[in-house]
């Protein structure tokens, strides 16, 4: 991808942190408390990715899913996986129109803009690869003609951890194909109480307004590959993300497409914070959600209790930050 | 002590034990033993650290179970050519074979024990403790230079494979990453620095025992060591006996001290002579074997006063002084057809001083004229050589003054044969080694005269039969000489010497065998120390008119023991000392410190990479960076530091909560967003204030010296 040549304008990022200050505390209306996990997942939205979130049942994945689609004005779809999922439940099938005398494609619940997978792990592999292939084309193809998906296009894909029976867990290659990877859990005592007094008499959910139009969605996404990142930290990101292949606990570390991923999140964040550079905090705070499910760590050192978060945490913590010279 | 350390400090482990085992060997003169020995560890320790690894475990298996079959191997009946002759080695010299038992048991059981002890978390470096000790100890009973040299080169390798290590395991994975270049520079750096602080502790470490027995002189360590090491049994030539049996075996190196003298002429002491050869063995004749007692010459002139002085009874100076005075001095008057012409020769004065029990005879460079000493019980025999009867006991010291031969070569290569006057068998031959003669004709029938066939005869030996201490037994019904010859084709001096002797004879050569010892060995007062491994054999050739010349056919240094390289390490190393060796410590104690240092920062400045920089001082930008710079600094004198994975921002959170006054947070808040700024924001953007942070910094830079970090 190119790096934007001019500059943003100090009213262009205005503009742009608002918005996206707006979109934030809409959700927020809805999801009590997390929000780290709200502004991550904006920011996904912002760099034209892809959101996993590995949870609980019943902490509100779904509504982080709808109130996102609400507050940007597009349409929310949701999908069940279930194993007997077919891939053309997920994109779309031809049916016989006996008036026309013709198969006409119904679109599948792909063509919406914030689109909610929920248990993704446990369609069999055929059906995950169909949603897969269509987060990373961003068009469905049936018959020989070409169906482009919406923009923007949203993928919430949802990890239910509890059970693993009956599941087909995502191998590490799709994975990597999210763009982070978010835990919400469940809420404080206080937070949760707040959530009780909002939903007494009626959803919150139902006065979420959009905020911004998809359109200007777009916008701001194109701004986000503007943000100005300086050599010495596109340098951080690359060496973080070498130390996961070299740390010696971890079997498989970040790819290149992880490096891509981050140095995008940490332009959007420092967007969201109303900067026009990156800094290493931006790469520090959405570190973790970039890169710990991309990597795998050796198997002889779960039994240790060496975890991945934990991993992720120590490479940050004994990577050198750049103080750089011009 | 961490995993990767284990590693080189097994390496330092083995090594010293290696050495230890070395010297100790080197000293007792076992050196098959001693190689066997140190192969078997050397592999040991190797399998032990890498045992982790498969093959390296099967490897371990392998060496232990070829230790336990090469002690089987040896016990075996007439081994051809034995590595480790332990019926030999307990024969020779039960005290010293239970000395390197135990050397060997403790290398063993600390190589045991350290394979043991990996689990248990104990420093391995533990074990090189009873490596350096016997490392001292053998210092002690050995002056030897290769000593020290060997320790130091063992010391310079592991040492520096453990600060290697040790400086590997302590960067993180994470930091593992950083440039290649630089991190090796440091590493070495500090590997440098490691090494030159340790090298100069080594040498009193090795050395400790010895500082430790102060004051000993020579002559004292001659003593401590026979204590140890002697034994009663006659290990055939070198004791001058009275026969020499060529058989199969091991020869000995001892290096118990047998004697000093002081001469000025260096070279071949004769000590006994040999003219029959028959079964193997060499021995004197009844022709030669007759002596007559010495006659006695003008007693000293104060002798016999002293004498009745003593009997008086006096205190032990007197005693003693009177007792030197007691020495006689005995002519042999040597009848002049048996000494060489007066213009070829030369007279030779040397004193000896035993340090030990010595047969009788009196041992000197060519013949003895005159004998100063207190014994009373001297002859002489047919070939003018003097014996006494019983052996001479240590603190005996007698003078000899003796003529030897000084005869140009190309003289002697002219000379023409001659029979001696003198009656012996100095053609025998025995029959079972008649097939010498035709090869004897092959190697020297066109030479004309004794002296260019003898040389014909001692190049052949050196081309075609290798010197060596272990020499094959010959088959019980084959001649040894026959046997070194034509297939064994190793030996050493007594078989050189002995087929020379047998070749010349084969010619019609009167050649007659000669035992004695080697003068090699110079020590720091300037006398010659003889050792028992100087005992040499060689031969004498009778010419017209120079009479018997001694001729060796001994190739090397003509020692059974004792490398050259030793002995000139020795004489480098007595140039270099005590002068140069102040030198060195003081060079070693410089580089020190410079190593150290270079180390040091190589260190910080890869640690501290992230927060130190050296900003362009011109621009905005840089004077920015610079007040952000020197505010860290002045804050991390403060107890508050920056860690190396903190950005700025996580900086200024920790600096809130230390419980700095209110207005350095406010200005470090400050100079955190202009520090920012001027790092992180593009290039088109505003220029920081830098003379805003300027003021910033030195505001946080009043904070007092006397604050504490609450």
């Amino acid at each position: 991808m190119n790096h934007a040549t001019e500059p943003l304008s100090d009213v262009d990022l205005q503009a742009l942190a608002e918005k996206t200050t707006r979109i934030v505390n809409e959700i927020q209306t809805v999801i009590i408390g997390k929000a780290k996990a709200v502004r991550l997942a904006v920011v996904t939205l912002l760099c034209n990715g892809h959101l996993l979130i590995e949870d609980i049942p019943g902490v509100g994945k779904t509504m982080l899913g709808r109130a996102l689609a609400r507050s940007v004005g597009g349409s929310f779809k949701r999908v069940q996986f279930t194993p007997d999922l077919l891939p053309a439940d997920v994109t779309g099938t031809a049916i016989f129109n006996p008036k026309t005398a013709e198969f006409e494609f119904r679109p599948g619940p792909v063509f919406g803009n914030v689109l909610l997978a929920d248990e993704v792990n446990r369609a069999t592999p055929k059906t995950q690869s169909s949603l897969l292939e269509c987060m990373e084309e961003g068009q469905v193809t049936r018959d020989g003609v070409t169906y482009r998906l919406p923009h923007p296009f949203f993928v919430i894909g949802t990890e239910n951890t509890t059970e693993s029976q009956g599941t087909f867990p995502l191998p590490l290659a799709q994975l990597d194909r999210f763009l982070m990877r978010l835990s919400l859990g469940y809420p404080s005592n206080e937070e949760e109480l707040l959530l009780l007094e909002r939903q007494m008499k009626r959803h919150p959910i139902e006065d979420v307004k959009p905020v911004v139009t998809p359109e200007e969605v777009v916008t701001l996404q194109e701004m986000v590959t503007s943000i100005h990142i300086e050599r010495a930290l596109r340098e951080y990101v690359v060496k973080l993300v070498d130390a996961t292949r070299r740390h010696s606990a971890i079997h498989f570390g970040a790819s290149p497409r992880g490096s891509l991923g981050l140095m995008r999140a940490s332009q959007a964040y420092a967007a969201t914070a109303g900067r026009t550079y990156v800094i290493p905090d931006d790469i520090k705070a959405v570190a973790p959600a970039v890169l710990t499910h991309r990597i795998s760590l050796k198997p002889e050192v779960r039994a240790r209790g060496i975890t991945a978060e934990g991993t992720v945490e120590e490479i940050l913590r004994t990577v050198p930050v750049p103080v750089l010279r011009r | 002590m961490r995993g990767p350390q284990r590693v080189p400090a097994a390496v330092a482990a083995a090594l010293a034990s290696a050495c230890a085992v070395w010297e100790a060997g080197r000293v007792l003169g076992l050196e098959p033993f001693t190689r066997a020995s140190l192969s078997m560890i050397a592999l040991g320790y190797a399998s032990a650290t890498m045992a982790h690894w498969w093959p390296v475990a099967a490897i371990r298996a392998l060496v232990l179970a070829a230790l336990v079959g090469v002690a089987f191997a040896a016990l075996r009946p007439n081994p051809p050519d034995p590595i480790l002759d332990c019926a030999q080695v307990l024969q020779q010299k039960s005290g010293a074979s239970i000395l390197v038992g135990l050397v060997f048991a403790v290398v063993f059981l600390s190589f045991v024990a350290g394979t043991y002890l990996r689990g248990r978390r104990v420093p391995m470096v533990a074990t090189a403790v009873p490596a350096l000790s016997i490392y001292g100890l053998a210092g002690v009973f050995t002056s030897g230079f290769s000593l020290q040299v060997s320790f130091s080169g063992f010391l310079f390798a592991a040492v520096y494979a453990m600060a290697y290590e040790h400086l590997l395991s302590q960067s993180t994975p994470a930091t593992g990453s950083f440039p290649p270049r630089r991190s090796a520079r440091s590493a070495l750096g500090l590997a440098a620095g490691y090494l030159a602080l340790l090298l100069p502790l080594s040498f009193p470490l090795a050395s400790l025992s010895q500082r430790m027995t102060p004051g000993l002189t020579p002559a004292e360590r001659d003593r401590l060591r026979r204590t140890l090491f002697s034994t009663d049994d006659d290990p055939g030539y070198s004791r001058l006996s009275e026969t020499v049996s060529l058989a199969g075996g091991m020869r000995t190196t001892g290096e118990q001290a047998l004697m000093r003298v002081k001469t000025t002429t260096p070279g071949l002491l004769r000590g006994r002579i040999y003219d029959v050869y028959e079964r193997g063995c060499w021995s004197q004749s009844q022709l030669i074997e007759t002596s007559i007692p010495l006659g006695d010459g003008p007693v000293g002139r104060r002798g016999r006063r002293a004498a009745r002085r003593h009997a008086g009874g006096l205190d032990a100076s007197d005693a003693r002084e009177a007792a030197r005075e007691e020495r006689r001095r005995y002519f042999t008057h040597p009848p002049r057809h048996s000494r060489p012409p007066q213009e070829h020769a030369r007279r030779v004065t040397q004193q000896m001083d035993l340090l030990g029990r010595v047969p009788g005879s009196v041992l000197c460079a060519g013949i003895p004229l005159e004998v100063i000493t207190t014994r009373e019980d001297l002859t002489v025999d047919v070939t003018g050589l003097v014996f006494g009867k019983t052996d001479w006991r240590e603190g005996d010291t007698y003078t000899v003054v003796s003529e030897v031969p000084d005869v140009p070569e190309p003289l002697l290569r002219r000379a023409p044969g001659g029979q001696p006057p003198e009656e012996g068998h100095w053609i025998q031959i025995p029959v079972s080694v008649a097939p010498v003669r035709e090869l004897a004709l092959t190697i020297a029938g066109k030479e004309r005269t004794p002296y260019a066939r003898a040389e014909a005869i001692a190049d052949y030996l050196r081309a075609h039969c290798r010197y060596s201490l272990s020499v094959p037994s010959a088959p019980r019904d084959e001649d040894p000489i026959v046997h070194f010859l034509t297939t064994g084709r190793k030996g050493a001096c007594d078989l050189f010497a002995g087929a020379t002797a047998v070749l010349c004879r084969a010619l019609g050569i009167p050649t007659r065998l000669v035992t004695g010892y080697l003068l090699t060995e110079l020590d720091d007062d300037g006398t010659y120390l003889v050792r028992e491994r100087d005992a040499h054999a060689w031969v004498e050739i009778y010419t017209e008119p120079y009479g018997w010349i001694p001729f060796d056919p001994t190739p090397g240094n003509n020692t059974p023991a004792g490398s050259p390289s030793g002995r000139e390490w020795q004489a480098w190393w007595s140039k270099l000392s005590p002068r140069g060796l102040t030198f060195l410590a003081e060079a070693l104690l410089l580089g020190i410190l410079g190593a150290v240092v270079a180390g040091a920062r190589g260190k910080r400045r890869h640690e501290d990479a992230s927060i130190r920089f050296r900003p362009r001082a011109s621009d905005a930008h840089g004077e920015t960076q610079h007040a952000y710079h020197q505010a860290c600094r002045h804050l991390a004198r403060r107890g508050v530091p920056r860690q190396v994975g903190q950005t700025a921002e996580e900086y200024l959170a920790v600096v809130r909560e230390s419980g700095l006054p209110e207005e350095i947070r406010v200005s470090m808040e400050a100079l955190t967003d202009l520090f920012e700024q001027a790092c992180y924001a593009p290039a088109g953007s505003a220029l920081p204030d830098a003379g805003r942070a300027r003021v910033l910094a030195a505001t946080i830079r009043k904070l007092p010296r006397r604050w504490k970090r609450s």
